[in-house]
This record gives structure tokens, C-alpha cells and sequence, in this order.
């Protein structure tokens, strides 16, 4: 399943790469207006986010700051770690509940410069990945209660490492 | 009761480890449902895409992939190797080399530690091998990287012109000075500690090797100038800068000098996507924080704070830095730009600082926030690479911060050194 996401997430920032190249081709080769590009960028950089952000939540890639953590004993770490894969759960429920609801508002409403494009899929995408991101999480969640206390640790290199 | 609910939360959060886009998300949902206002769970999806909205934004997955691409397509070897030619007769020789081949691969990329783990690990395996201490490698390494996004293109400011409104291009072109500062000032401190220490340094290889290495870096040499070109000529902006600088990579490291194939492709393609999906569900979920975080007046307040303590432009630049000095000790640099920004520019704004100043003395401080403990991004890095204790890794990075700091203290004292080359080439006038 991450190894899908992952994959898929490749094949959106191609398509995100062509969509922004085509842009400069169009306006300055062809001379033609693209502003079918802004849009549609913009909803692939969404997709790519979300895609990517419950593929990452699969090996708990995501930014977090542990400094504080890292300095409690062995009772304490499991204690946060707990904490830290459970207290996402409920943002998680309720953003899905409600991206269900946008979905179901925006179905067929085309994009103004793409009308194959509809604001619903972006919702949809949206939900899905707050679903799987939930799943990941209680996958986690069950792993960490039935694992001895986790080693102190610090930001993982790859995960947010761009600054 | 909003705002107690807002910050309290989000400390307890960020405190207990929870991750940084979850842990935004959930205070603002403890806020809204603590306030008396009527609350529909669509708005959480809503402001979240509705903050990626931004065709700017997409800048970000561009130029990580094109850093990227470059360093898998040993662009960064040819370039480390150009540089060493030009200054590698100077005292210290690999590590004024580390430095300019540091500004060099800058002009393409647009992160630190995209520098750091890239470039960064050929720079230390040459000097190690050149016999100088590990401690001193891991130092000028990591020193050199925060060149990467003050030299444009730079992901950093980009995340500070989506918040801001401010235009990306003269950001990049304001950090062009800094860039160039920062550099001089490393290899200064490099030259100095190279004589105290007896450091090598490399003969000159002659004209003949010179001209060689520099056509084999030729084609990577020409990227900032094409970007920068490009975006100062108005034929791309600088978000499809980004994408020239992807296909232009892809181009060299394609048939010029036929290290990419689909394999590594697809990897890297999967690494950018990664790293991509990271900052922007910070960026997401930081969107909706912003927008509860403003409903709450809590903005106002802070700034009413700030102005009451001085009204002084100087003065307040350098209240600001000490502040962002010690978040960024603590608090991950793009969060902190998304969570600050909207705070502080206003109060900036209102004592007549140029933003594009404001900008470019925000990203410099919070990246010096990545060589400090205890969450140094660029610290983690460097302890990853050297297999050295993380104490020992801010022990020997530590004198480094010092002709950073008096970078970021000139650029505060003189804003010409960041404004004068975007108004120059894009005149005056500002968004």
C-alpha cells in the first residue's frame, strides 16, 4: 500500500513538472495564454501533499520535535509515544467527516479552466488520505502498546529535512 | 478562552511530541470547539486545500527535485572539483573549497540539508582524506549548507512569500548579497583557523586542469544563471523557474553525462514526492491554524505587545532576531515561518521596514536555528554522516555560528545589502 502511494506520488509531480513546463512553452514558444495550468498545478500540488502525507504517516515520517521527550525515562517515552499516534485520530475522524461532507457539496463542479477536472475528486483525495492516515495510525498504535519503550530519538533526516 | 485554548494546546502538543502538522491541526479544533462560534467540520478540509491554493507553493517540489537530481547525477562531484581548483591554493584549502562549492551548488538548490547530505558528504569524505580533523569537516559542512537557501532559488523564502504576499523574485534576488556575505565570512573564519591550525593546502593544478574542470562544470554553472536570468528577464516566473531548473537537470544528467536512468529516476522522483508531502502538510494544516489564530485577535495583541516595547526600526529588527534566534532553537524553520510571519510582518510593516529586508533577516535567522541545539536540523545531519555524540557535533559547529551571526548583524544595520539589488533590477515599487 505505501509503496502504491508512493509510487502514484512520483507520477503527480511528473504530471506537476509537465503542467508547469507546459506553461513556459505555451506563453513563450507558442505564445498562447496557459491558465489552465495555474489551476491545475495548484490541484495536483494538493493532490501530491495529501497522497504523500499518508504514505509518510506510514513509517511516522512526519516533523515532530522530540527534544523534550527524548530526555524522559523509559515510562514517559511510551507514555508520549502513545500519546503522539492516538491524539491525531480525532483531528483525523472529524477532517474526514467533513471532507466527506465538501465532497458531496462539490460534486460536479468543474474547475473554471479544466472542466474534466471536478472540486469533488480534490475532496475525495482529501478524505481517502485522512482514512488511510487513521488506519496507518491505529496499525502504529498497536504496535507501540505491544512494544517495550522506544529509544530516545531525534527528527528523522529525510522527513522534513529540506530547510 | 480562544486563544488560551489555541496556544496552550498547541505547546502540550508540540511538548509531547505529537507531529507538528497534527499537532496544528488538533489545537485548532480544540480552539474552534472551545469558542462560541458555530463550527462545521468542512472547514477543517476547507482551509487546509484552501492554503495550498497557491501557484508559488509549487516552487517547493521543483526545486528539491532539481537538487536532487543534480546530486544523483554527480553534478556535485565536477562542482566540488571546480572549486577546489579555484581556491584550493588558500590556507585550508578543501574547506575554502567545501565553502564555494557550497555557494556554487546554492544557485541550484534551494535547501540546506539537501546540500548537507549531498554535496556535504563528498566535501568530507575529500577532506578526510586530505588529513583534516572530522570535527573541522563536520563544522565547515554544515556552516556552508545554510548558504543554500539564502542564495536564490531558496525553499525557505518561498514558504515566507506564500505567507507573506511578498514577491518571490525580489526575495531571491534580495538574498543574492547575504549569500555572497556569508561565503566570504566563512572562508575568512576557515582561512584563519586553517593558519592557527597548520591546515594543507593544494598547489595550483595549472591553467591547462583549471579550463578542464571548469568546462566539466560549465553546464551546471549556468543553472542560477538561467533562473535568475529568466525570472529577471520576465520570460518565467519564479515558479517555473523551478521547472526549468528540473528539465534542465534532467537534460544534463541524461545525455550529457548519462547518469540518470529509470531506476534512479523513479527513486528520486519518490524521495522529492516524500520530502514534498512533508512540508506541505505543514503547510496545510498550518493554514487553518493561521486562520483560527487571526479570528482569535490574537495577532493584534501581539503586535500591540511588540510596538509597545519600541517603536525603533533597528531596535525592533533586532528584538525580532534575538526571538527568532531562540525559536529556532527549538522550532522547525518552515513552521516557524508559517506560524510567525503573519505575526510578525505587520508589526514590521507598520514601522516602515521593507518586507523584502524583513524576509530575508527572517529566513537567515531561522536558519542558523538549524546549527543550533537542540533541534538543529543541520546538527542531526552532520551526527548522522561523521558517526560522531551530538555533543560532540555542537562543540565543533559552535565558533562556526559566529560569521553567520555577523552576517545577519550586518544585513540588519544595512538593508541596502538585501534591497538595493531587487530594486535595482526590479525597481522600487513592492506588492
Amino acid at each position: 500500500m505505501k509503496s502504491l502511494l508512493e509510487k502514484l506520488n512520483a507520477l503527480v509531480l511528473f504530471a506537476l513538472l509537465g503542467i508547469t513546463a507546459a506553461a513556459v512553452v505555451f506563453r513563450t514558444i507558442l505564445g498562447i495564454p496557459a491558465s489552465w495550468s495555474e489551476e491545475l498545478g495548484q490541484y495536483a500540488f494538493i493532490f501530491l501533499v495529501f497522497i504523500g502525507a499518508a504514505a509518510v504517516t506510514a513509517d511516522d515520517g512526519h516533523i515532530a520535535i522530540t527534544s523534550f521527550v527524548d530526555r524522559l525515562g523509559p515510562g514517559g517515552r511510551r507514555a508520549c509515544r502513545l500519546l503522539q499516534l492516538a491524539l491525531p485520530i480525532p483531528f483525523l475522524v472529524v477532517f474526514a467527516w467533513g471532507a466527506w461532507s465538501n465532497v458531496r457539496s462539490n460534486w460536479g463542479m468543474e474547475l473554471s479552466t479544466v472542466s474534466w477536472m471536478n472540486v469533488g475528486y480534490m475532496y475525495l483525495c482529501l478524505m481517502l488520505s485522512a482514512i488511510v492516515m487513521i488506519g496507518y495510525l491505529l496499525r502504529l498504535l498497536v504496535r507501540a502498546w505491544r512494544a517495550p519503550p522506544p529509544p530516545p530519538s531525534h527528527p528523522p533526516i529525510e522527513a522534513g529535512s529540506t530547510p | 478562552m480562544m486563544v488560551a485554548v489555541l496556544t496552550l494546546s498547541l505547546a502540550v502538543f508540540l511538548l509531547v511530541g505529537v507531529p507538528v502538522a497534527f499537532a496544528l491541526g488538533l489545537s485548532a479544533l480544540a480552539s474552534l470547539l472551545a469558542s462560541n462560534m458555530p463550527f462545521a467540520p468542512s472547514i477543517l478540509s476547507m482551509r487546509s486545500q484552501f492554503g495550498l491554493q497557491n501557484f508559488v507553493l509549487l516552487g517547493i517540489p521543483l526545486f528539491i527535485l532539481a537538487a536532487k537530481l543534480m546530486n544523483t547525477a554527480g553534478i556535485t562531484h565536477k562542482i566540488f572539483r571546480f572549486a577546489d581548483t579555484l581556491v584550493g591554493f588558500l590556507p585550508g584549502g578543501l574547506a575554502q573549497a567545501n565553502v564555494v562549492a557550497s555557494l556554487i551548488f546554492s544557485g541550484m538548490s534551494g535547501a540546506a540539508v539537501v546540500d548537507a547530505t549531498g554535496l556535504g558528504q563528498i566535501e568530507m569524505a575529500a577532506m578526510k582524506k586530505a588529513g583534516y580533523p572530522k570535527k573541522f569537516s563536520i563544522a565547515v559542512t554544515a556552516a556552508s549548507s545554510i548558504i543554500g537557501p539564502i542564495f536564490p532559488p531558496s525553499v525557505p523564502m518561498i514558504v515566507f512569500s506564500f505567507v507573506s504576499g511578498v514577491s518571490v523574485g525580489r526575495l531571491f534576488l534580495g538574498g543574492v548579497v547575504p549569500g555572497l556575505l556569508m561565503t566570504v565570512a566563512l572562508m575568512v573564519m576557515v582561512g584563519w583557523m586553517a593558519k592557527r591550525e597548520n591546515y594543507p593546502r593544494q598547489a595550483f593544478p595549472g591553467w591547462v586542469t583549471a579550463a578542464k574542470h571548469f568546462v566539466d562544470a560549465f553546464l551546471p554553472l549556468m543553472t542560477p544563471v538561467i533562473l535568475l536570468g529568466g525570472i529577471w528577464t520576465g520570460v518565467f516566473t519564479p515558479t517555473e523557474a523551478a521547472a526549468v531548473a528540473v528539465l534542465y537537470a534532467l537534460l544534463i544528467g541524461i545525455f550529457a553525462l548519462r547518469e540518470l536512468g529509470p531506476r534512479e529516476l523513479l527513486q528520486v522522483f519518490v524521495e522529492a514526492a516524500r520530502e514534498t508531502a512533508v512540508i506541505g502538510f505543514v503547510i496545510a494544516t498550518s493554514s487553518l491554524f493561521g486562520w483560527v489564530l487571526v479570528r482569535s485577535g490574537m495577532t493584534g495583541q501581539i503586535a500591540e505587545m511588540l510596538l509597545s516595547i519600541t517603536t525603533d526600526p533597528l531596535l525592533m529588527m533586532f528584538l525580532i532576531s534575538v526571538l527568532l534566534l531562540i525559536v529556532g532553537c527549538f522550532l522547525d524553520s518552515t513552521v516557524a515561518l508559517l506560524i510567525l510571519t503573519p505575526i510578525l510582518l505587520p508589526v514590521t510593516m507598520k514601522l516602515g521596514i521593507d518586507p523584502v529586508h524583513f524576509g530575508v533577516v527572517m529566513v537567515l535567522n531561522l536558519m542558523i536555528g538549524l546549527m543550533t541545539p537542540p533541534f538543529g536540523m543541520i546538527l542531526f545531519v552532520m551526527q548522522h554522516i561523521s558517526g560522531l555524540s551530538f555533543d560532540e557535533v555542537v562543540k565543533a559547529t559552535l565558533p562556526f555560528l559566529v560569521p553567520l551571526v555577523v552576517v545577519l548583524l550586518l544585513i540588519i544595520v544595512f538593508p541596502p545589502l538585501v534591497t538595493a539589488l531587487p530594486d535595482a533590477l526590479m525597481g522600487a515599487a513592492r506588492r
